[in-house]
């Protein structure tokens, strides 16, 4: 377990790139205190993740879901043939599911990295003939968590761009669902609304796993 | 009726309740000449909604008021050259695309000077010789676009003095360099978008980043 911890932080800085270009973050020294110290840093870090595995890491609580690689076409396609339950899935798939090198890969694909998070037994899922993967939240606590991140989004009156749209827009009333959520290529909000909703929704277990 | 309105509004405007400028706006957006030659370029709208509603081309018969409201405009691939004014009128627009219009960092100026495009969350304006042989820079910029989130200057013939001063846009989260003939970045002063989350620079003359 120990070991386990151990390479998560270390693939935690490892994956401190930037974009497409490349550039490399400096790493931070790990101490005991080093999130609450830290904190502008490690938001500064998630807000530079793809969108989507920040809103896994907040509603699901799994500080995997922030690094989970993407899953392969063949996962996708058999996850969006016919539903898996949960335990089925995670037996079929989990050890086929790595790490990604990077929390922002250049080709990123929305349904790939769902169907990562239903392989990893994070997510759970329906299948839709449009998204083919879609995310369904069944556990309260989620669904609550989901509730807080949709009002502080309507509250602050964040805009967001979703994949398939051409430009951020806010999010208008209460019609939006969990896995729209897992759509999202963009959020237009300062650090301080990041630092909010790891608060707002109690996302311990990223504290934990940078800490 | 209409004289009572019309007191109504003039005394409104007198005393500070409507903003004339906002007024005059919104009453007389775009004459209807203005939309036939929209629609004779091939221009292409989205007329309302939040980025699901889907892309049309400008018809003649749409009326003024309809096209207000636009979030849209895409110009990409028309021969421009000069920037219409009819375009100033577009002033809800999100999302605006020029690329491949032929427009130089002139009219690119004329666009972003004009303090128009307040709520504009993406701009593209690649494809274009924007720069060809030209010292000027993004720095004449000041407080402009606001909102703007992503700017696409991919192949815009530029080096990279022609780049300076992009950091007077604040919010930018996503910018797009590529295809240029940029050999340093110290003059873009890239440190001071503090917002910025995705940049694209290959197809560049850079040899190494620090």
């Amino acid at each position: 377990m120990n070991k386990k911890i151990y390479l998560e932080r270390r693939n935690f800085i490892k994956y401190y790139t930037l974009s497409s270009a490349g550039i490399i973050l400096s790493s931070q020294p790990l101490q005991a205190n080093w999130f609450t110290d830290n904190i502008d840093d490690v938001v500064q870090i998630i807000a530079r993740f793809q969108p989507v595995r920040f809103i896994g890491a907040i509603i699901y609580n799994v500080a995997k879901s922030l690094i989970v690689d993407q899953a392969k076409d063949w996962i996708v396609a058999e996850l969006s043939d016919s539903h898996i339950s949960k335990k089925d899935a995670v037996r079929r798939f989990d050890n086929k599911i790595g790490e990604s090198n990077s929390g922002r890969e250049h080709d990123f694909r929305y349904v790939n990295y769902k169907a990562s998070t239903v392989g990893k037994g994070i997510a759970e899922y329906e299948v839709d003939k449009h998204r083919k993967i879609k995310v369904v939240l069944n556990d309260r606590n989620e669904i609550q968590k989901f509730e807080t991140v949709r009002d502080y989004l309507i509250d602050n009156k964040i805009k967001i761009k979703l994949e398939n749209q051409k430009y951020a827009h806010e999010v208008l009333g209460k019609s939006i669902e969990p896995d729209d959520l897992f759509l999202i290529e963009r959020m237009n909000m300062p650090k301080r609304d990041y630092e909010n909703l790891i608060k707002l929704t109690e996302a311990h277990n990223i504290v934990d796993w940078a800490v | 009726m209409s004289k009572l309105l019309f007191l109504i509004l003039f005394f409104n405007i007198l005393y500070g309740d409507v903003d004339y400028e906002i007024f005059i706006e919104k009453t007389a957006p775009f004459s209807q000449s203005d939309i036939v030659k929209m629609a004779k370029l091939g221009a292409v709208v989205a007329l309302d909604g939040e980025g699901y509603q889907a892309d049309e081309k400008v018809k003649s018969s749409m009326k003024p008021k309809d096209l207000i409201d636009a979030k849209l405009l895409d110009l990409h691939g028309i021969n421009l050259q000069v920037i219409p004014s009819w375009l100033f009128r577009f002033q809800n627009l999100r999302y605006l695309n020029l690329s491949n219009t032929n427009i130089n960092i002139t009219e690119v100026k004329k666009l972003l000077n004009n303090n128009a495009f307040k709520k504009l969350d993406v701009l593209i304006l690649s494809n274009n010789l924007l720069f060809e042989d030209s010292n000027e820079s993004f720095s004449d910029f000041t407080n402009i676009l606001p909102v703007l989130n992503v700017l696409d200057l991919s192949n815009t013939g530029g080096r990279a003095l022609n780049y300076k001063g992009i950091d007077n846009i604040k919010n930018l989260q996503e910018l797009n360099l590529g295809h240029n003939t940029i050999d340093k970045l110290e003059p873009l002063r890239l440190d001071r978008l503090k917002n910025l989350q995705k940049i694209e620079l290959s197809f560049n003359q850079l040899e190494m980043i620090d």
